[in-house]
């Protein structure tokens, strides 16, 4: 048996290893694929759901209110944008983050007050969860996001109360933001599937 | 090499046989759910390796990039 | 968390927690290390195999001898029956695989493994175990509502899962469904917690070669979790307002569709097989590789085919509906990747009888038990082909054959890795050693007993007997004798089967308390968690003496050195 060459009888002393992902960034990536995945199944089952039923959506129900949501996505995709400007300055002056986090913080409620509302006036007009198969989907699809939604506006306020105390770390600052990034930007995808199709 | 393909042109006939006719099952309702399930299946297959693949590649690229400062 | 001054990103409190011992609560009942999580997992998932132990034993004994009164459990009736089957196998692939594979060993071995102190979020790790305790106390309740357990078996499709008049079981199948998706959340948080902690707290000096394989396993096994649980987890919310809220996401009356719930189950149930097939084959490659004195052959193949089966596992879910009436070409697709995907894994196998070539071999228990999972698995993993193949698969579908086949994978997975990985690791986890003979007359027991058990099954399902009768004799022409006697004789072979898991029980509890003490490294093995003593402390080593890692796992019987190991943290 030939001595491995590479066998060297003293080594180096190991150096620490290189954390190249803060741990709760990771451990927010790995929990939105598995979020990804999610939404994933529900618009997979909402396609073959389409494509089984010859009017879809069901003509004798009230219509989605598109144009309205449109807006309301706008809302959301800039909340998304005005986070993003806070993370950059974050990076500069924390202080200097905090009014645009709110901004972000009253957009993201926005859109979901929004919704709410849109929800009350759809129930009023007579979609109920069990009018047709499309409702349901819409309102558990819907909702599931809106959900999220909400998780990411607690997320969102926290962060505000910890920058004023100034316990916000950048690394805990950028696991949140990457998670209401994908809120913000699961919606559209969201709209497209389940309003305009 | 002609071997080769040969053996390609049968995997790919095999692809797509005529349905059997005597198959009760082998028909969906609408030809266009028939569909939506094939890109269904596609979509979720494919996406999970997707997104695996492609964090990794980033996280890859955060480990080998120069440190920052 | 490595303690270590450099690393920016620590939580700096807990740094403080290295100078006291817990309280007992806080120890043992409300735990943030991570050797307490998985002692809970550990109980509470052999607390569920007694349950499934149990179930299979009630309606295996209906099945030989139809109608006969079973001892401590009473006249099975057909629902009890399709309960105690549903149940059966929720408990055990659910309760049972799941949190003692994955996440008992997963959170014991990791962090000692790599060389870490604890976990990276130590609360969320609690937390974890929580929900799961919580999920296992709603399936319990599930069982003792009005109208019994569900009984829509493990894989709940509708329309019988969905509607109460055709299962029968009212809120038994709500609260197994509710039970089922907490045990999704609670994997979902140890896995986050499994993948961060062996990517970012890894000791130093340990690159990506010089990582157990079990805990690459565990990461990979992880990561496929996460990726195909989603797609289950909607269907489930789903099936929740079909059943709950009149919704008709399945009733074709309303719309819907039932082969959908099979589209989105498959397509985490498939993967799942994998989750917990890998780690399995990680705790056998550490088991090989100490009692043959050898290097692992081949670590970065092993390492190549583990995520090749990661990456071919999610092409082949649909091979369980080929008689679903599924679309014909997507059945040969299907059937193509599912005979592709027994390469990668017959590779593996290959791989550890090629490590165990040559070695200076010790069958110890661990060891035994290790090479019975290569045997036993190889049967299950080879008639999967059989059923992989769409042709046969139709002959076969729903057929004693699947179950044998099935098992055959199953329980070298669930129980034959981890009865190798506890009497491989019960000295690091207890501080000391279990019985070497108790343990050889539990294998014997178990493995010809498992072996009676499931052949028989395989000729039954080779002559086409039917998985879900309640009983043959309503059915003349299917219960001829011969069958029947082979019915028999496999309820008589799971009798002795679970008669030998006294023996293991009873080694178990008293190796814990008065066997004997056992050293640091009793097995004279290579990799970290054998350099600290046994059982750890809190925090696994000292703060100021964690290891360094100056090669790879595997170095047994290295030229030129006295000892035939080399530990991964000696400098020379």
């Amino acid at each position: 048996m030939a001595t491995d060459p590479n066998l060297r009888l003293v080594h180096p002393p190991p150096r620490q290893l290189r954390r190249a992902v803060p741990d709760q960034v990771l451990g927010v990536m790995i929990f939105i694929l598995t979020e990804i995945m999610l939404f994933a199944g529900f618009i997979s089952a909402f396609a073959i759901a389409r494509s089984s039923n010859d009017a879809w959506p069901p003509p004798n129900q009230p219509l989605l209110p598109v144009q309205e949501t449109a807006l309301n996505t706008l809302a959301l995709l800039l909340s998304g944008a005005v986070l993003s400007y806070a993370g950059r300055r974050f990076a500069s002056d924390p202080r200097a983050a905090l009014r645009p986090m709110i901004v972000s913080m009253l957009l993201g409620a926005f859109f979901v007050v929004f919704q709410g509302v849109e929800w009350v006036s759809l129930l009023s007009d007579g979609l109920g969860l069990t009018t047709s198969t499309h409702a349901s989907f819409f309102y558990v699809i819907v909702g599931a996001h809106a959900l999220h939604a909400l998780g990411g506006l607690g997320v969102l306020v926290a962060l505000v109360a910890w920058l004023r105390a100034g316990t916000l770390t950048a690394d805990g600052f950028w696991a949140a933001r990457l998670f209401w990034y994908f809120v913000v930007l699961l919606w559209p995808v969201l709209y497209w599937q389940v309003y305009l199709r | 090499m002609g071997r080769l393909v040969r053996s390609w042109i049968v995997a790919a006939v095999c692809l797509c046989p005529t349905p059997a006719l005597a198959c009760a099952v082998c028909f969906d309702a609408t030809d266009e759910n028939r569909r939506a399930f094939l890109d269904t299946t596609i979509f979720l297959t494919v996406l999970p390796l997707v997104l695996i693949f492609g964090g990794g590649y980033w996280i890859y690229r955060q480990t080998t990039a120069p440190v920052p400062g | 968390m490595s303690s270590q001054p450099t690393v920016e990103h620590g939580h700096e409190e807990h740094g403080h927690e290295h100078h006291h011992e817990p309280a007992f609560i806080e120890k043992y009942i409300f735990p943030l290390d991570h050797k307490y999580i998985a002692m809970q997992y550990l109980l509470t998932g052999m607390f569920m195999a007694v349950f499934g132990g149990f179930f299979v034993y009630a309606f295996r004994l209906q099945l030989a001898f139809p109608g006969i009164s079973v001892p401590l459990y009473g006249t099975v009736s057909p629902t009890e029956y399709n309960a105690l089957v549903t149940n059966h196998g929720s408990v055990m692939i659910f309760w049972v695989a799941m949190p003692v594979l994955i996440a008992a060993f997963g959170n014991f071995l990791i962090p000692l493994m790599i060389g870490a102190d604890d976990m990276v979020f130590p609360k969320l790790n609690r937390l974890s175990y929580q929900i799961f305790l919580a999920s296992v106390v709603v399936l319990i309740v599930s069982w003792l509502v009005p109208g019994g357990g569900f009984g829509g078996a493990w894989t709940a499709y509708p329309p019988l899962s969905a509607k109460a008049q055709y299962s029968l079981t009212p809120l038994g199948s709500t609260l197994w469904l509710v039970a089922v998706a907490l045990e999704f959340v609670a994997f979902l948080i140890g896995g986050i917690n499994f993948i961060t902690t062996a990517m970012n707290s890894r000791a130093p000096g340990m690159g990506a070669k010089d990582v157990p394989m079990v805990v690459w396993m565990i990461c990979i096994a992880s990561i496929m979790f996460m990726a195909s649980v989603g797609p289950l987890i909607a269907g489930a919310v789903m099936l929740l307002f079909d059943q709950n809220l009149g919704t008709g996401f399945f009733d074709p009356d309303k719309g819907g569709d039932p082969i959908l719930w099979q589209h989105l189950f498959w397509f985490f149930g498939h993967p799942e097989v994998y989750v917990v097939l890998l780690p399995a084959t990680g705790i056998v490659a550490e088991i090989i590789t100490v009692f043959s004195r050898k290097k692992l052959f081949g670590y970065q193949t092993i390492l190549y085919t583990a995520i090749a089966t990661g990456v071919l596992s999610f092409f082949v879910w649909a091979h369980h509906q080929f008689v679903a009436g599924i679309d014909p070409r997507m059945a040969n697709v299907f059937t193509i990747t599912t005979v592709l995907i027994s390469i990668p894994i017959a590779e593996m196998m290959f791989l550890y009888i090629a490590t165990l070539y040559g070695g200076s071999i010790r069958f110890t228990t661990p060891m035994l038990w290790a090479l019975s999972f290569i045997a036993e698995f190889l049967i299950g993993g080879v008639t999967g082909i059989w059923l992989g193949a769409s042709g046969m698969d139709i002959y076969f579908h729903d057929t004693y054959f699947v179950i044998a086949h099935f098992h055959y994978t199953f329980f070298p997975i669930a129980f034959i890795g981890t009865f190798a990985a506890l009497s491989f690791w019960f000295p690091k986890m207890f501080g000391r050693m279990m019985d070497e003979t108790l343990g050889k007359i539990h294998f014997w027991g178990t493995i010809i007993a498992l072996n009676f058990i499931f052949i028989p099954l395989f000729v039954l399902g080779a002559a086409g007997q039917h998985r879900r009768i309640y009983n043959y004799n309503h059915y003349p022409e299917l219960s001829t004798p011969d069958l029947q006697s082979l019915r028999v004789l496999a309820t008589v072979s799971l009798l002795v089967l679970i008669a030998f898991q006294f023996v293991f029980l009873f080694n178990f509890f008293w190796s814990m308390f008065r066997g004997e003490k056992a050293p640091a490294n009793p097995w004279r093995s290579t990799t970290l968690e054998w350099t600290t003593p046994s059982p750890p402390g809190h925090g696994n080593w000292s703060p100021n003496d964690m290891p360094r890692v100056y090669r790879g796992p595997y170095e047994y019987s290295v030229p030129g050195r006295d000892e035939d190991y080399w530990p991964q943290n000696q400098p020379s």
